[in-house]
């Protein structure tokens, strides 16, 4: 159970930074997401019922932070950490490439769902050049940074588990 | 066999609660309880949005630090002609306010305006969104639709407000539209945000002579934003894609990227409009 308790805190932090300190690293119209990285980090590192909450939860404190409908990167989160279980073990990779592969993957899906919700709810679209401007610089950020997530929630699973140590980079 | 149902169970649950939460965000069901939630949340996002900006302004400083002194002399030398104009200008305030109160002009003016200052305590998580926080909310008197500015102009509206913080739509998002006059030609158009957050005056006509440089004011059309506050200043017409009207990029005296404090006017009462599109339908 202390895995639904510390994923509370930890992804309610990760949202509020999401919208303070990780600005400081924004260029063009994109940016690092945190909370995306860790429900990533997390669904390679548990099963799927201890990722699955962790998703609900981090979802929500993303959008009640956003003008984002509240819900939207729950959903989008829920279906990612769902993939992500049903994919990797198919696939059979166990290396360091795996978490920037899967987050670069995950970032475009999770951001072209978000804007297509809000085009529904009455935004704008953009177009290629837009996609390059708002995408690309937020998935080479988090592309650059996950390891060093995954790592450390590496660490947390380890420390929280101690006789079911799972890594991806064992 | 075992295994897959509580695990299909699971998936199903977090699909649906997500669902539900989003659909009954979209209908504005649950505002109420967002808003609550988002009381605590600001609460902390003020330590760090604190924290952050504090973090920006200094690595700011730093790489500023050469230009400041030329650029103080020059501020300096515009100091002393602004002076001098401002006198002037009071000499015609003065006229003004004494001839309005002749005809029984009324009219809301800046001076009778009641700003709540506050702190920039966070970003839209999307950065697509141009949207930002502060740590002021009903308990300060802000209500949705406030409008939000600084001494270098307008910044944007609240969009959303809880008791201890709120939302600020910036005017340089893609959906802010915001009615304006060129104060030269006092030639009415619309300032847009776009993608890249930069600023375009749309809608002029084209026997308008927009110059460089001219500023661009709210209108007070449409009753979005009070008459008069400071929308930027104008460079470059060119024609639009249709050639039916000429646009131009308005640079904002505002940096955007570097908001910390700002100025939310918490008693301006738009004309309520809607009874005349009522009476048209």
């Amino acid at each position: 159970m202390a895995v639904y308790y510390v994923g509370f805190p930890l992804l309610l932090m990760a949202a509020i930074f999401d919208t303070t300190l990780m600005t400081l690293f924004r260029f063009w119209g994109g940016g690092p997401n945190l909370v995306l990285m860790i429900i990533v980090s997390w669904a390679l590192l548990v099963d799927l019922r201890e990722s699955l909450p962790w998703a609900v939860m981090g979802g929500i404190f993303r959008d009640l932070l956003s003008l984002v409908p509240t819900g939207t990167s729950a959903l989008i989160f829920v279906l990612i950490v769902v993939a992500i279980d049903w994919l990797i073990p198919k696939l059979g990779w166990r290396n360091l490439v795996v978490p920037p592969l899967v987050i670069v993957a995950v970032t475009v899906v999770y951001d072209l769902f978000v804007l297509s919700v809000l085009f529904i709810a009455g935004r704008p679209i953009f177009d290629i050049l837009g996609f390059f401007y708002v995408i690309v610089p937020g998935l080479i950020e988090n592309a650059a940074m996950v390891l060093v997530i995954y790592r450390t929630l590496g660490g947390l699973n380890a420390f929280l588990r101690p006789t079911s140590r799972v890594s991806l980079l064992e | 066999m075992s295994n897959r149902s509580p695990r299909g169970t699971a998936i199903v649950m977090a699909v649906f609660i997500s669902a539900a939460i989003m659909a009954l965000s979209i209908l504005g069901t649950i505002r109420p309880v967002e808003n609550t939630a988002r009381t605590p949340l600001s609460i902390v996002q003020n330590f760090f949005g604190g924290f952050s900006q504090s973090i920006d302004s200094t690595a700011a400083e730093l790489a500023e630090l050469r230009t400041l002194r030329e650029r103080n002399n020059e501020l300096e030398n515009s100091l002393a002609l602004l002076q001098s104009e401002v006198a002037e200008l009071r000499e015609i305030r003065s006229d003004y306010d004494r001839l309005a109160e002749l005809v029984n002009y009324v009219n809301q003016s800046s001076a009778d305006w009641r700003y709540v200052a506050a702190d920039v305590i966070g970003e839209d998580s999307m950065p697509t969104l141009r949207t930002i926080h502060l740590n002021r909310g009903t308990r300060d008197g802000v209500a949705v639709n406030d409008p939000v500015v600084t001494a270098q102009g307008l910044v944007g509206k609240v969009t959303k407000v809880s008791a201890t913080g709120c939302e600020v739509l910036l005017i340089t998002d893609q959906t802010s539209g915001v009615n304006v006059r060129l104060q030269t030609t006092r030639d009415k158009g619309l300032v847009e945000g776009t993608l890249s957050g930069d600023l375009v005056l749309r809608f002029v006509n084209t026997d308008v002579p927009i110059q460089s440089g001219d500023l661009v004011l709210t209108s007070g059309e449409t009753q979005t934003f009070p008459p008069n506050l400071i929308v930027g200043q104008v460079s470059s017409p060119t024609l639009s894609e249709d050639k039916l009207f000429q646009e131009a990029p308005v640079t904002s005296f505002v940096d955007f990227e570097r908001l910390e404090i700002v100025l939310v006017i918490t008693n301006w009462e738009p004309v309520d409009l809607e009874v005349f599109e009522e009476q048209v339908q």
